[in-house]
């Protein structure tokens, strides 16, 4: 059975959270853990709630753009759907300068939003089709395989070379065996590799000098 | 900015630009939100009754106004897009510029040759609302009237003036005099747009274009006013 999705929906218009969230609850895959309303509040949530995807309102007060800026900048280990009414060349410009990992509209159907979570969701830049060119001219030089494992992926990782099972994986992590699955299958993509040997070999060439990144296992 | 840009003519053209703002933060603020959600709303509903051989009868009435709802969302999408000005103040010509012809490559699907050659960062506000606005009109009939899908936009200084050249290889047209008011055919009035900005601006605007040979505009307008 595959886990579902946890979803944050971050939009100053209560209408649009109801609504959304309306859809939301009744799609088997989506689970919605939280609404805000400021980016002030989104940040806060971020701190204590597992989220596998916000759904973020660029124009929101404390600004979106600023909220992503800072989910960026803390290297929270999240990904962002950008939803917006603006479909113009600079919001687009925005959400790519902000690394935001998809980009949907308000002026097109809900299912498309709800399409673009699961895509965002599973690892896929979802942006319309002239971005992609903007895009590969922004990360063509720097997308050597891993330069994208985020802090969480980068602690996964560190487990598998040391020859941990997924089970005590997420026993060291408190979270569940899904959860750790859906990682790996994550960081495999982004390393190119097709298993934990390749992906431990990987590890052992090019783990951080700092071990891990700091953080305690 | 220097003194000079806060003459009237100067100050016009921001203040139409901050004056489209706030009419297009009203439409984004009200209409946007009200139908995303009543169509978020109605699609739950359409995914309620799905399966309910009871309700089947009213399937086709929701469809139809899931598409309603839809194509008023549509026309509003282009409607912001194509008026909301970008930040003109936080970001660079080249950033507006850039963002103008990705806009464009996205709702046409055509290709943009875009070249930028050495342009300052400290452009005046005034130069960048005109420059943008003139592009926006060039690439629009371009794409409406030439009948390719591909434009060439060069961007380049020299000395204290900023260079812009749109160039398609489309069925051109031959030029109407613009100075003479009987003209008022749709694209004219682009074209005398785009002439009376650069002249607000005491910068030089040329439009070469023959039918079956294509169009190429070139405007030159001092960097700082």
């Amino acid at each position: 059975m595959s886990e579902r999705i946890r979803v944050l929906l971050a939009d100053d218009h209560a209408l649009v959270l109801e609504g959304l969230r309306a859809l939301l609850d009744q799609t088997p895959d989506i689970e919605v853990v939280a609404t805000v309303q400021n980016g002030d509040e989104l940040l806060k949530v971020l701190e204590s709630r597992q989220v596998d995807v916000v759904v973020l309102d660029l124009e929101m007060p404390y600004h979106g753009f600023t909220a992503l800026a800072e989910i960026r900048r803390r290297q929270l280990p999240v990904r962002v759907l950008v939803l917006t009414a603006f479909g113009d060349g600079e919001s687009l410009q925005t959400a790519i300068e902000l690394n935001a990992e998809g980009f949907a509209l308000k002026t097109e159907s809900p299912r498309q939003t709800v399409e673009a979570i699961r895509q965002v969701a599973s690892g896929h830049l979802v942006y319309p089709r002239a971005a992609q060119r903007w895009l590969a001219a922004r990360w063509g030089r720097s997308t050597s395989p891993g330069h994208d494992l985020s802090p969480r992926e980068w602690e996964v990782l560190a487990h598998v070379a040391r020859g941990l099972t997924n089970a005590e994986i997420a026993a060291a992590l408190t979270v569940s065996e899904n959860t750790v699955r859906f990682h790996l299958k994550n960081i495999f993509e982004k390393l190119h590799v097709s298993n934990r040997t390749e992906a431990a070999a990987w590890y052992f060439r090019h783990m951080p000098a700092d071990r891990y990144r700091g953080r305690r296992l | 900015m220097s003194g000079k840009t806060d003459t009237v003519p100067h100050r016009l053209l921001s203040l139409t630009e901050e004056e489209l703002s706030r009419i297009i933060l009203d439409i984004h603020d009200g209409p946007v939100q009200y139908l995303f959600t009543a169509l978020s709303l109605l699609t739950r509903i359409q995914n309620d009754i799905a399966d309910d051989p009871s309700k089947a009868d009213l399937l086709p009435s929701l469809a139809q106004v899931a598409v309603l709802l839809e194509s008023s969302l549509y026309e509003i999408k282009f409607f912001l897009g194509t008026f909301r000005p970008p930040e003109f103040r936080r970001r660079s010509l080249v950033s507006i510029i850039e963002g103008l012809v990705l806009q464009h490559e996205e709702w046409t699907g055509n290709t943009v040759e875009l070249v930028v050659e050495d342009i300052p960062h400290d452009v005046a506000l005034p130069v960048k609302i005109a420059l943008y606005r003139i592009l926006q009109e060039a690439l629009s009939n371009a794409y409406r009237h030439a009948g390719v899908d591909r434009q060439w936009v060069r961007l380049w200084s020299d000395g204290a003036f900023i260079c812009l050249e749109v160039v398609d290889r489309g069925r051109g047209f031959t030029p109407p005099p613009l100075d003479e008011a009987t003209h008022e055919r749709e694209a004219h009035i682009g074209l005398r747009g785009m002439r009376d900005r650069v002249a607000l601006l005491n910068g030089e605007f040329h439009l070469a274009s023959k039918p079956g040979e294509g169009t190429r505009i070139v405007v030159k307008v001092p960097a700082h006013v």
